[in-house]
């Protein structure tokens, strides 16, 4: 009888704790070399740029369970990369990465990548993610978002290293690269293209905000409630051996705005209005310097509860959980109940309305981008001062943030951007369990560290949900001075408010130590992950971002307090303190293959590429043809076809698969044959006849497609 | 062996992956429920275990299904003469066979599914609760709404043979959980049900009315092993018994004014589609 208690105690334990399986990894800690004065005398700057779209068949992160499988790509994701060097030797490398999030695995793998080649160590790389909602999810280094950022959940090892292997290259060209360098920056208010989504927790503020930036007139107060600045570092860079001068070569950017431009019912790999904008200003800088391509790094600001200002037909409505009508008769137990998305021909429209939106916005962003590029080419100069301060805050255990993360009900049920299928839901239809912003998701009795927060689920989410090691435990910050502009680098999503709090944090404290900086800026979503941080006052609300706010109301003022000191550690002469890189852990999960590997379906050698059909609906032509599956046929080792316009018999390229009004989808296996793709041009602006020429692979000689007129 | 390699073959069809546009469907639909007690319409028809498999072919075309199987009711236990029991004392084996075709179709709101069913029965021995005599059919209507919350339902019986009375069930479902991720689907469901009869009483019940109010709470999980969708159901009834047919839970004195019943079942599903066009 005893035994037989002890084993239902084993049992209900391994159930509570045990189940949850973590798999430790513990992460490099990877130190920067000391700086060694440069061989060539004056700034250096070098940027590179890998492509990191993966095959389709991945989960796009950050919609939670509207996060779809991918079906196949728009433009493409990069990973582009900026390598700084000053006279002293001070280097700093940043990587802008068309993903929703980086965590800290990918940071410290990239880091111990490019150590030895670059002397750059964890302590001055930020990698930074532009936040976009379509990209792939399955390398966090936290078991909870590996299971929660899509429809397709699980942690995969072979992500990560695509990832990582990418961004190691993006740096390493950009030491390649390395050139001397003249700079200069500037901040522009750019208003109406952004709102505050929470506006009622943002009142909740006091003092009333006051805009950094004189407020254009006519806006409503939500659109008022942003920080609206755009924060642009020019690169010109000097040419190889005769061609001597300084030419446009690439910008670092910070402007605060969410990456969810795009429906969450998008089902593509896509860099959506921050690859818009990239690209926008980068053709700009092409066609300034005439010598190749142009680079744009566009990081995130403090962008918490700042939505782009998408037009409502954009959101197609999550599925809702309905009773199906299928196969069977009187006799049969009932069909199951199903979550279904509305209908057809409503997701077509919404879906074109975003993207419709995301073209227009990002053309009009890319044009402040690219006058406030022009506005500073008077003010280059070559002495630009590096400093680099950093540090690993173990935010688990922190006496001054509450003793471990936890999600509040309101996250459950998602931002106004996505609204979850959970949004709105109440047990037996009646009973409101706080799956909303704000009135049921506080709790009315505030008596924890949480305060404020109705913890989704109880005490469950962290017995059988999180478990001990689900959610982020650690925080990488930093503060890179460049000159007079100090950037604070943050593993969150500050809201607007909050990262008003660190600005002013970093400010006196680096005016206290002597510096003046000029201004500063907030790089989010940088180095790791910690989800949302609001005010202690906006917190009180529960909107989503607070219900996101892991650790409790007094996280903005930790941070401040943290990025302050690092502020603070900057000398006047601009030699970086001594940075400790501590050693840090992972607990992803068990790796499982999501990515789709290199080894399914028939080898190159055993697959006839052709196109099997063209036509043209109104004024998009659709082309199916057979290639290698999407394991083997992977979006960032190469173009993948182009649609050129038949002049005579000359044919003029038009599009390259990665062109915005250019969708690639794999369609189906065909066994042994191969794998049916699909390709959806939007061709407004170009009659026909066209043609498609499948671009040579490895292994594949290049195929041409029939002349099609449209 | 050619039985063997026809059956594997079938069972491995789906596997291949058939294309999903298509214009119509023809789905294999298998399903078995094991039960103690059978419960059919708030009266306790057997309270031993049984095994309810059950075959049918569905074509699935322009959002509709028509559908056409075979359902059978195997008593597993040789019931004594305490038991309720269709085919009666010392026997187990095919109670009942029931032959039944449907149509089934979305209209925006409302789901409704029309069609008629063929009841047969195997009991021979004098204690038997239901003989060949009592074979039967019915035309049905079953209507169900699709709103997010609370799912009204209401299904009209028509006996158009021996009985020739009317049996109406009206329903409310609520789905208390559901697991937000696409797979596997895993969901609970409470339903709410009330019996009422009109001219069925001298058949099945004792008095015209409310003959039943049945409290249920499934839950069902979605599984695609080798891609073939397959639901396991687990229920649990809470019955409250109105009708002096519907309250015996035995065959035994003590038991026949029983107010109220319990009963569970499990189910599991296999519809795969076969044949694409």
């Amino acid at each position: 009888m005893v035994r037989a208690r002890v084993r239902v105690a084993l049992g209900v334990s391994l159930v509570l704790s045990g189940c949850i399986a973590y798999h430790e990894l513990q992460l490099p800690s990877p130190t920067s070399a000391r700086p060694l004065p440069a061989a060539l005398p004056g700034l250096r700057a070098g940027f590179g740029r890998a492509d990191i779209t993966p095959p389709p068949g991945v989960g796009l992160a950050g919609n939670g369970p509207e996060g779809r499988r991918a079906a196949g790509y728009r433009v493409r994701l990069f990973a582009r990369a900026l390598l700084l060097e000053d006279r002293t030797g001070e280097r700093v490398a940043f990587v802008v990465a068309d993903l929703a999030q980086v965590t800290p695995n990918l940071h410290r793998l990239t880091a111990l990548r490019i150590r030895d080649s670059t002397g750059i160590g964890a302590d001055r790389l930020v990698i930074a993610a532009t936040h976009v909602h379509a990209g792939p999810g399955h390398f966090y280094a936290e078991r909870q978002y590996n299971q929660s950022t899509s429809q397709v959940t699980g942690y995969d090892s072979a992500m990560v290293e695509f990832l990582v292997s990418r961004f190691a290259r993006a740096v390493l060209d950009a030491q390649r690269d390395l050139r001397l360098a003249r700079v200069a920056w500037s901040a522009t208010a750019v208003w109406g293209h952004t709102r505050n989504r929470s506006y009622e927790a943002f009142l909740r503020n006091k003092p009333e905000w006051t805009p950094p930036a004189p407020v254009t007139p006519g806006l409503d107060p939500t659109h008022r409630a942003v920080n609206p600045l755009w924060t642009l570092l020019r690169i010109d860079q000097r040419g190889h051996g005769v061609d001597s001068a300084y030419r446009p070569a690439g910008a670092l950017s910070v402007f605060a705005v969410h990456g969810t431009a795009d429906a969450p019912e998008n089902e593509l790999l896509d860099a959506g209005l921050h690859g818009i904008i990239e690209r926008g200003l980068e053709r700009h800088i092409d066609s300034l310097s005439r010598r190749g391509v142009g680079y744009h790094l566009m990081a995130n600001g403090a962008e918490g509860d700042v939505s782009p200002d998408w037009p409502a037909q954009s959101r197609c409505g999550a599925p809702m959980l309905r009773p199906v009508v299928g196969p069977g008769g009187p006799r049969t137990p009932p069909a199951p109940w199903e979550w279904r998305d509305p209908a057809p021909a409503w997701m077509g429209l919404c879906l074109a309305a975003a993207r419709r939106y995301v073209n227009t916005a990002g053309d009009s962003l890319a044009a402040r981008a690219a006058a406030l590029f022009d506005s500073l080419g008077p003010g280059l100069r070559g002495d630009l001062r590096i400093g680099v301060a950093f540090r690993t805050l173990r935010l688990k255990g922190d006496p001054r943030l509450c003793p471990y993360p936890e999600t509040g009900s309101s996250t459950l049920a998602g931002a106004e951007d996505g609204r979850t299928r959970l949004y709105g839901w109440r047990l037996f239809g009646i009973f409101p369990v706080g799956l909303e912003e704000g009135a049921h998701a506080i709790r009315p009795n505030p008596h924890d560290c949480q305060r404020e927060k109705r913890v989704a689920l109880g005490g469950l989410q962290r017995k059988l949900v999180v478990g001990e090691h689900g959610l982020p435990e650690v925080a990488q910050l930093s503060v890179i001075r460049l000159g007079d502009l100090l950037l604070g680098v943050v593993p969150a999503e500050l809201t607007t408010r909050a990262g008003a709090q660190i600005e002013r944090a970093i400010t006196d404290s680096a005016r206290a130590a002597g510096l003046a900086p000029r201004a500063v800026a907030i790089v989010g979503l940088a180095n790791g992950y910690m989800q949302y941080v609001t005010t202690d006052a906006e917190y009180g609300e529960q909107a989503y971002e607070g219900g996101s706010t892991l650790f409790g109301p007094n996280s903005a003022a930790v941070l401040a307090e943290e990025l302050g000191k690092l502020a603070a550690s900057q000398v006047r002469s601009g030699a970086s303190p001594a940075n400790r890189v501590d050693s840090i852990a992972a607990y992803p999960g068990k790796s499982q293959a999501i990515l789709p590997r290199r080894t399914v379906g028939p080898p190159p050698e055993r697959v006839t590429r052709v196109v099997l059909s063209q036509a043209c609906a109104g004024d998009t032509l659709v082309v199916r043809w057979r290639d290698l599956y999407p394991g083997r046929l992977v979006p960032a080792d190469g173009p993948v076809l182009r649609i050129e316009q038949l002049v005579g018999e000359r044919g003029d390229t038009v599009a390259w698969d990665g062109d915005r009004e250019l969708e690639i989808r794999a369609v189906r296996s065909l066994g042994d044959r191969g794998y049916v793709w699909e390709a959806r041009w939007h061709h407004p602006a170009h009659a026909g006849p066209f043609r498609v020429v499948l671009v040579a692979r490895a292994g594949l000689a290049e195929v041409t497609g029939d002349r099609v007129g449209c | 062996m050619l039985r063997l390699r026809l059956f594997v073959a079938a069972a491995l069809l789906p596997a291949l992956g058939l294309p999903s546009p298509a214009c119509a469907q023809v789905y294999l639909g298998l399903d078995a429920t094991l039960t103690s007690p059978y419960v059919w319409r708030g009266v306790t028809r057997a309270n031993g275990w049984v095994v309810q498999p059950e075959g049918f072919v569905s074509l699935k075309a322009g959002g509709g299904f028509l559908s056409g199987g075979v359902w059978a009711s195997y008593e597993l236990g040789n019931a004594g003469p305490n038991d309720l029991s269709d085919l009666g004392t010392g026997g187990a084996g095919l109670a009942e066979l029931n032959y039944w075709g449907q149509a089934a179709w979305s209209l925006g709101l409302v789901q409704a599914a029309l069609g008629g069913i063929r009841y047969t029965f195997r009991g021979t021995a004098p204690t038997a609760g239901r003989t060949r005599a009592d074979n039967t059919t019915e035309l049905f209507v079953n209507l169900r709404g699709t709103s997010k919350y609370i799912v009204p339902g209401v299904a009209v019986w028509l006996d158009v043979d021996r009985v020739r009375g009317t049996y109406i069930e009206g329903s409310v479902t609520v789905p208390v959980l559901a697991n937000p991720l696409a797979a596997p689907f895993f969901g609970v469901i409470t339903r709410a049900a009330v019996g009422y009869t009109v001219g069925q009483e001298g058949a099945y019940f004792a008095r015209a009315g409310v003959t039943h109010v049945d409290v249920a709470v499934s839950t069902d999980l979605t599984l695609r092993p080798l891609r073939v969708p397959t639901v396991l159901r687990v229920e649990g009834h809470v019955q409250f018994s109105t009708d002096d047919a519907t309250r015996p839970t035995s065959a035994r004195p003590s038991d026949a004014r029983r107010s109220g019943k319990l009963w569970a079942a499990l189910a599991l599903r296999l519809s795969p589609p076969i044949v694409s066009w």
